[in-house]
């Protein structure tokens, strides 16, 4: 693990220090453009075969599994659980509070953070005041969103990610690219090689081996932390309670060993009373990993009661905001219904193709990375990412509380056209054509114009030479190039249909 | 609440933060109301949620996914209990065992067997976890079982965190007539939610990854191996039945 850097001699760079060591590919600079990325993962056939097999197998496990549980009521339950979680946002101001009451009568601390900066200093603030120096944290997406690991470890504290995946990327200064199985996009042989370069393991590939080296290395982690971190799949109103889902449990022994848990929670992830609870757990796992539910499945309410052995003597849980108030209060407010299950990224040829999460440039990826992350961030910062789509509907289709990506794809788009119509060649484009369109004799002389033209181009306007009336133009000179790379255009036909109508009526 | 003795964040300052973060949500809530409010959703009627009906036989549904999953299920009659965890422990070569089991005549029982099979039950004193992780067995019972997804119900009240978690077997003892059909059955719709535990874990299996290409690996951080010894027949014992309800 890094160590912070004393002050008589240099330290590593810290990894996710802009411009030093190495950028992690989750926080690029700005604005983003995914198309380079994407288009160096097409040609990485080797990322192709593991995501294609990963998100493959994934999405398939879900039908299959969900159809097994629930037949023909799925689509009812998604309906349910969508509106569970809409009702929730719809109410957020109040189960908030609700939340806040009953986990402090629990005896939990509540924090506020506005934005990442805020939580930042608050994860610090509780570390520094116990004089914590090793932390031991689970897999949460918030917690990746505020940049939590860089800021404690250049506190000197060192941080350990405790899920085999975010472990095995933390050592090899990596970024996850999926939000359930987040190495999808390494192999066995890399995580062979990292254990052999930082924990000085005998050389291995094979599975189980490497993971009772991790599992041997971690538990002495886990006996001598002194602050363990972690996110929450769900928040409940009604009892003030997070609520952690794991495979591997590692979530229960980094919050169960140290004496403090520090829980970072984003603010949608409220739900309103614990009977809301299991419909969306059933659909939960079956989505992620077709499991009926996740192995450990961990109702945290407050910190360790005087009657019981052991368990953390504090617990704080901040509440993050960053940004998603802005969400919350816009027309995108049901992009806040996410739980986290992946199912949108198993389900997307785009996040396939594109090799997996890096390529979005965010936290955030897939499907919903490409609706939230503009949103959270800014659309003039990621404008690709709502382009990057052919609105199939494939991930409406999986998302289990019923989520309209599409709808949302589309709306961030009308977003861009505003913005592309309003400024300087895209403005003169629209003023142009619409003083065109209302002046029909000009209209039709561009018609016939552009007719000749694109037959021009397709081979000759009239005579031998021309294009029967059903071919088609597949690459196009100039600035139709790009165009019909990927696309053909059908020629237009020798005569346009009032001409033909006008000729064929005379008869 | 805020801890007055915190010097960090004086009080008004704390609460002046909290109210201006609460009145951020509550004007994005009303900024994007949605024009009919909606009623809070029951899942009392939550045809669509449920996959196991109430009735039918609980246990055998419970043993099928509890063995799919990868937990060894035995059943065994009370009387028959002490004797088939002693040749358990015996025939595992299990030699130190941590007991955290809340109902004290299964705790009785399990440490006469314990004793029987030659092996050592780890003086376990409140404060710290720390005498599990030398131990090679975890011995509880449960504070409940949902047949659905053969998953065992614990509670940190009645058995810590520990047991169950950090040694690489873990030994579940649970009576058949606490099984419930479905994780529905757990928390009763309609009705105000039971006082919980600081921790209440659903456990489904063995500790279970993926992340290294796809393929399954058992026992990462929790226990290698889940063994249930299902107790049929009568309770015999005055403390109250790890039912799902406390």
């Amino acid at each position: 693990m890094s160590r912070a850097p004393t002050s008589t001699e240099p330290g590593p760079p810290s990894r996710h220090a802009p411009g030093a060591g190495h950028p992690s590919p989750l926080f690029p600079p700005l604005p983003y453009r995914m198309s380079d990325a994407a288009a160096r993962a097409t040609r990485d056939v080797r990322l192709q075969q593991f995501v294609h097999a990963a998100t493959g197998r994934r999405d398939h496990g879900r039908v299959t599994a969900c159809h097994e549980a629930f037949g023909d009521r799925y689509d009812d339950l998604r309906r349910l659980a969508g509106e569970i979680k809409q009702h929730a946002l719809d109410h957020l101001d109040a189960y908030l509070e609700q939340f806040i009451e009953r986990a402090e009568a629990a005896g939990a601390r509540v924090h506020v953070a506005a934005d990442a900066a805020r939580a930042r200093e608050i994860g610090l603030e509780i570390a520094r005041s116990r004089a914590c120096r090793l932390c031991v944290k689970s897999k949460s997406m918030v917690t990746e969103e505020i940049e939590l690991v860089p800021a404690l470890e250049d506190a000197g504290i060192e941080t350990l990610e405790t899920d085999l995946g975010e472990f095995i990327i933390q050592l090899d200064h990596d970024a996850p690219s999926h939000i359930v199985a987040p190495m999808i996009h390494k192999d066995r042989t890399a995580v062979a090689r990292v254990f052999v370069r930082d924990l000085e393991a005998e050389y291995t590939e094979d599975p189980a081996r490497l993971t009772a080296i991790a599992r041997e290395h971690m538990r002495r982690k886990f006996r001598a932390a002194d602050l363990g971190v972690s996110g929450a799949n769900f928040l409940i109103a009604e009892t003030g309670s997070l609520v952690i889902c794991t495979n591997e449990g590692n979530a229960d022994l980094s919050v169960g060993c140290p004496p403090v848990h520090v829980a970072f929670v984003g603010i949608e992830k409220i739900v309103p009373r614990l009977e809301h609870l299991p419909p969306l757990l059933k659909l939960l796992a079956r989505s992620a990993t077709s499991q009926p539910l996740t192995i450990y499945t961990t109702l945290i309410t407050g910190p360790r009661r005087p009657t019981e052995p052991h368990g953390p003597r504090e617990l704080h849980i901040v509440l993050v905001d960053n940004g998603r108030t802005d969400v919350l209060g816009s027309e995108a407010r049901e992009l806040l219904r996410c739980i986290r299950c992946g199912a949108c990224l198993n389900a997307c040829p785009v996040y396939r193709h594109a090799g997996g999460g890096h390529a979005y440039g965010a936290v955030y990826s897939g499907p919903i990375g490409a609706v939230l992350t503009p949103r959270l961030r800014g659309i003039e910062n990621y404008p690709d990412l709502p382009r990057a789509s052919s609105l199939c509907g494939a991930c409406y289709e999986a998302c289990p509380v019923k989520i309209d990506i599409p709808g949302q794809l589309v709306a961030l788009r009308r977003h861009l056209v505003r913005q592309s119509r309003a400024v300087g060649g895209g403005a003169l484009a629209y003023r142009t054509w619409a003083w065109t369109l209302a002046r029909p004799s000009l209209y039709r002389l561009g018609q016939r114009l552009s007719r000749f033209a694109m037959r021009r181009i397709a081979g000759a306007p009239t005579g031998a030479h021309a294009p029967r009336d059903s071919a088609w133009l597949d690459h196009g000179p100039g600035p139709l190039r790009a165009w019909t790379a990927e696309r053909d255009f059908p020629v237009p036909p020798s005569r346009s249909f009032r001409e033909w109508w006008d000729q064929e009526r005379r008869r | 609440m805020s801890d007055p003795t915190d010097r960090h964040r004086p009080a008004d300052g704390h609460d002046r933060e909290r109210g201006a973060f609460l009145d951020r949500v509550r004007s994005a809530v009303r900024r994007a109301a949605p024009p009919t409010p909606g009623a809070i959703p029951s899942t009392v009627e939550a045809r669509a949620a449920r996959t196991v009906e109430p009735g039918g036989n609980p246990v055998d549904l419970f043993q099928a996914r509890a063995t799919g999953a990868g937990i060894h299920v035995r059943t065994c009659a009370r009387r028959d209990l002490e004797p088939s965890i002693g040749a358990f422990l015996a025939e595992r070569g299990i030699r130190s065992v941590a007991v955290a089991i809340g109902e004290s005549s299964l705790a009785a029982s399990v440490d006469r067997a314990v004793v029987q099979a030659g092996a050592r039950a780890l003086p376990t004193p409140p404060g710290s976890p720390e005498p599990y992780f030398n131990a090679d067995c975890g011995i509880t019972d449960v504070s409940g079982a949902i047949a659905e997804s053969g998953t065992l119900v614990l509670s940190s009240d009645r058995h810590g965190r520990a047991g169950f978690m950090v040694p690489p077997v873990h030994v579940a003892l649970v009576r058949a007539e606490a099984i419930v059909p479905d994780l529905l059955d757990l928390w009763a719709p309609g009705t105000a939610a039971p006082v919980l535990p600081s921790s209440l874990v659903l456990v489904s299996g063995p500790s279970k990854t993926a992340d290294i290409e796809g393929i399954l690996v058992t026992g990462v951080h929790g226990p290698r191996e889940v063994h249930v010894f299902i107790i049929q027949g009568a309770a015999g014992s005055s403390a109250p039945s790890p039912g799902a309800r406390p």
